[in-house]
């Protein structure tokens, strides 16, 4: 417990604490998306604004999440690989395991404390007042739905280099929001793209937080669908693993002992 | 004494190159053993292997009674990389810290930072490091699990030369408790100073492992320095003088048997004033002995 401690202070301050640009991307540039995209370039009756703030909270809620999988999570864990910390962490005793759980916890409470920020701004600016039953379903819902997105994250701290790890973060991060909707609604988007978003766990997610918001019940065949995905990936995860076992014996040690 | 390291018939090798081919080795346990070579030897391969970050597989090495990478051995071995860790956001207390968490039995590290005179910059962000200051950090954090096998691979570079002058005379201090040292440099003349034996790592094969004296022995050339008012064909006719140099009253002989040549001095011996002798340094002998080999 004291080496699972001292790891989750070790990351948390250089990771979030000292790290204004992680702030900035995961937490602050969502809330701004939030407020830019509510109060400011908006137009209809009030009515139908309020409807609209309700159901971009839950945009981007899903939003800063996806954004610290993947400009997070995913860069931290390929930076302290290519800076060798989890090689030497490995040859101590305690091994990488306390830094994995570390990391895991870190990125769940910055997951937290994004989604209640949001829900403050959403107060503070349209009056959403959300229960404490309803602030804490929406936690729930974001950080159990997420978590095939964390695992993508971790996905693409496998490639081998930084700038790798950027264009999968890019290429999946801008993409995935405007075709799941949480940018703008998804029913603007054409017919086969909405198809290809409806079945994404961002999309998933942000409509079961919409639905907790309303006080609706959640269906069961999206809660399915996030736990399909969260299956797919920990497979891939797994899968990954152990090919990069194996390829990185093969590429330091392509030898065997004779 | 028990072994420390142990190697018996140890082969490795890459698809297209054998890289070790079969090394048998003990170190002892307490024993400060420099291994050198040319770049491309083998020496980190081997290296990787005996810390278990390479498989063996087939129980050719043995390290503290264990083999390489179980946890036993994790708990009494720490390496001191030859790349430090550039891990940003972080301040040097709690980089020590952290490895200090990640060992069985460590050392205090407020200790540490004392003893490795890291005070000062303790609260500075690793970031913002100098090389040397890498170094040193890089060495606490090895040191501070407090370990019985010590691996520490081109330990000083980048030190300036008080730094280093400190760094050894804390490996002496491990030395006194018995921690077994292993060190890779391109310092040759530090590993003279500290090792108790050395091997030359070639192509894969020892092509010495002992102590510097020994090989030094082997190895007689020397130079002598003196200055004299005889005349320089008095000398170059002298046992094992290979030649003789005059600049107004100084005088250089080259000898390639030391012994041999300095007996044949003695009787010179009223006449010659500010004598020195330097005998061949682990440098040029590393030199002669890794160029004939390329040959």
């Amino acid at each position: 417990m004291k080496t699972l401690g001292y790891q989750i202070s070790f990351n948390a301050k250089r990771v979030f604490l000292r790290n204004f640009n992680y702030l900035f991307f995961t937490i602050l540039m969502p809330i701004g998306f939030y407020i830019l995209f509510t109060k400011v370039l908006i137009s209809g009756t009030t009515a139908q604004e309020l409807v609209f703030a309700k159901q971009y909270l839950g945009s981007m809620i899903v939003y800063s999440v996806l954004i610290n999988a993947m400009f997070g999570l995913g860069q931290i864990m390929q930076n302290d690989r290519q800076h060798k910390l989890l090689s030497a962490l490995s040859l101590t005793p305690r091994g990488t395991k306390y830094y994995y759980i570390s990391i895991g916890i870190i990125m769940s409470l910055v997951n937290m404390l994004a989604i209640i920020l949001m829900q403050l701004v959403a107060k503070l600016t349209w009056h959403i007042n959300l229960s404490l039953g309803e602030s804490i379903t929406v936690i729930v819902i974001a950080v159990l739905g997420t978590l095939p997105i964390m695992g993508v994250g971790v996905l693409s701290s496998f490639a081998k280099t930084p700038q790798l790890t950027s264009i999968i973060a890019n290429l999946t991060v801008f993409p995935l929001a405007v075709i799941s909707g949480l940018w703008w609604p998804i029913s603007m988007m054409p017919n086969w793209v909405q198809t290809i978003g409806k079945a994404t766990p961002t999309y998933l997610t942000s409509k079961m937080i919409n639905l907790a918001i309303n006080n609706q019940s959640l269906p069961i065949h999206d809660i399915m669908g996030i736990v399909i995905w969260t299956v797919i990936i920990l497979v891939l995860i797994f899968v990954l693993i152990k090919l990069v076992q194996k390829s990185g014996e093969l590429k330091n040690d392509q030898g065997t002992a004779v | 004494m028990t072994a420390a390291i142990q190697l018996k018939n140890l082969s490795f090798a890459y698809p297209n190159k054998r890289v070790l081919d079969h090394l048998n080795l003990q170190i002892q346990s307490g024993e400060i053993f420099g291994l050198v070579g040319p770049n491309g030897a083998g020496k980190t391969t081997l290296l990787n292997l005996i810390q278990g970050i390479l498989s063996s597989h087939n129980h050719t090495i043995t390290v503290l009674d264990s083999q390489p990478g179980s946890t036993i051995v994790k708990e009494k071995v720490a390496t001191m990389f030859q790349d430090d860790l550039q891990i940003n956001n972080v301040t040097v207390r709690e980089f020590i810290k952290l490895f200090a968490a990640q060992a069985t039995h460590p050392k205090n590290p407020e200790t540490v930072i004392k003893e490795l005179g890291l005070t000062d910059i303790q609260n500075q962000l690793m970031n913002k490091l100098s090389g040397g200051q890498r170094r040193k950090v890089s060495f606490a954090s090895a040191i501070v699990s407090n370990p019985q096998l010590l691996f520490l691979d081109e330990p000083t570079v980048g030190m300036d030369a008080e730094t280093r002058q400190n760094f050894w005379r804390y490996i002496e201090k491990l030395r006194q408790q018995n921690v077994t040292i292993v060190i890779t440099s391109h310092y040759l003349e530090e590993i003279q100073k500290v090792a108790d034996r050395i091997a030359i790592l070639q192509d894969g094969q020892f092509r010495y492992v002992g102590t510097w004296q020994t090989l030094q022995s082997h190895h007689d050339n020397g130079q002598f320095n003196f200055n004299t008012q005889l005349e320089r064909s008095l000398f170059t006719h002298l046992p094992a003088v290979e030649s003789a140099t005059q600049t107004d009253a100084n005088m250089t002989l080259i000898s390639n048997d030391t012994d041999l040549t300095l007996k044949a001095l003695l009787p010179f011996i009223d006449q010659l004033h500010d004598i020195t002798i330097t005998r061949e340094s682990l440098e040029s002998i590393f030199l002669e002995m890794t160029n004939k080999g390329d040959h």
